[in-house]
């Protein structure tokens, strides 16, 4: 038997592959504050996003998520829980962003959006699943500090890389 | 590169930001003092006239001290006067003692004596339990001097 595929997921599944080795290049790094992590695949789903629409991204980015677990070891665990929902929280923003009228957001915008609502809504699930400490919401500030941060760099070099991109197909 | 709606964004998040900041990291009360003193435990232990001066740095942090025995609701008590306290749990006896504004577990029962060993607790937020006897004591106080290693 053998499965019908169109161009659409042989190119979702290259860019999830992309996603997914950036995921797991990244997960080598040490980071200095637990939560805190550039987030460098997200590039992958901004530049998605910008050329071929929402539901290639979310698809990338779901993906990462499942298979960047499986080969982290972390599938079912806490973490791919807060991972799952930091990418969902992520993907249901930029739906919401991408309905603006007008202009809209550009990559630094989308990317951003997208990093706020990783944080945010991570951040809640392991308030109400793992650590419901009070106490836990002084770190809230300096993860979003650290999302807005790592959200622009992200933003820029999605334009970045959309540009060029651009460039090559002109 | 950066459209009107990504500046708008920025800013927003920018300004939000040390909102944010100041709302969460302003020092507030509230876990450590209001929901386990209900019985005005906290009043009553500031009316106490300071334990002695041997720890006074110390000794202003913590108000009072709560004991928890197994399930049953804890009971908040002063840190003031010196005294020791019998406490039943489900295999024995144990004796807490409060002095100069500390306390820590006497005697207890259980074989391990984990509880007797955490020693003297000094500053608001420390903690010591034993669970064989299923006792647990701390520190309470508006300014416990850490956050992360005990809740």
């Amino acid at each position: 038997m053998q499965i019908q595929t169109t161009a659409e997921d042989q190119r979702i599944a290259w860019l999830a592959a992309l996603a997914i080795t950036i995921h797991i290049l990244e997960s080598a790094f040490p980071s200095p504050l637990p939560g805190i992590k550039p987030g460098l695949a997200n590039v992958i789903t901004i530049v998605v996003l910008i050329q071929f629409g929402w539901r290639s991204a979310a698809w990338v980015s779901l993906l990462r998520v499942l298979c960047g677990s499986l080969l982290l070891g972390t599938f079912l665990t806490p973490t791919f829980l807060l991972s799952l929902s930091g990418a969902v929280c992520s993907i249901g923003i930029l739906w919401l962003a991408g309905r603006l009228p007008g202009r809209g957001f550009g990559p630094v915008g989308f990317s951003l959006l997208a990093a706020l609502a990783h944080t945010a809504g991570q951040f809640t699930i392991a308030w109400l699943l793992f650590i419901p400490h009070p106490a836990l919401w002084r770190l809230f500030p300096v993860l979003l500090t650290a999302a807005l941060l790592f959200g622009t760099v992200s933003g820029i070099i999605a334009g970045e890389i959309s540009n060029r991109q651009r460039q090559c197909t002109t | 590169m950066m459209t009107r709606a990504d500046w708008v964004l920025m800013v927003i998040a920018l300004c939000a930001l040390p909102l944010l900041y100041l709302h969460l990291w302003t020092p507030q009360d509230a876990y450590w003092d209001v929901g386990d003193t209900r019985a005005g435990a906290r009043g009553s232990a500031k009316q106490e006239p300071e334990p002695s001066a041997t720890h006074g740095a110390v000794a202003d942090s913590a108000t009072g001290l709560r004991i928890q025995i197994a399930a049953a609701a804890a009971t908040i008590t002063p840190l003031t006067p010196d005294r020791q306290v019998q406490v039943t749990g489900p295999i024995g006896e144990s004796t807490i003692e409060i002095r100069a504004g500390q306390a820590r577990f006497l005697s207890s029962p259980c074989p391990g004596q984990v509880c007797v060993h955490s020693g003297w607790l000094r500053e608001a937020g420390q903690l010591a339990a034993c669970l064989p006897n299923r006792i647990s004591i701390q520190l309470l106080g508006s300014r416990p001097r850490f956050d992360a290693i005990n809740f």
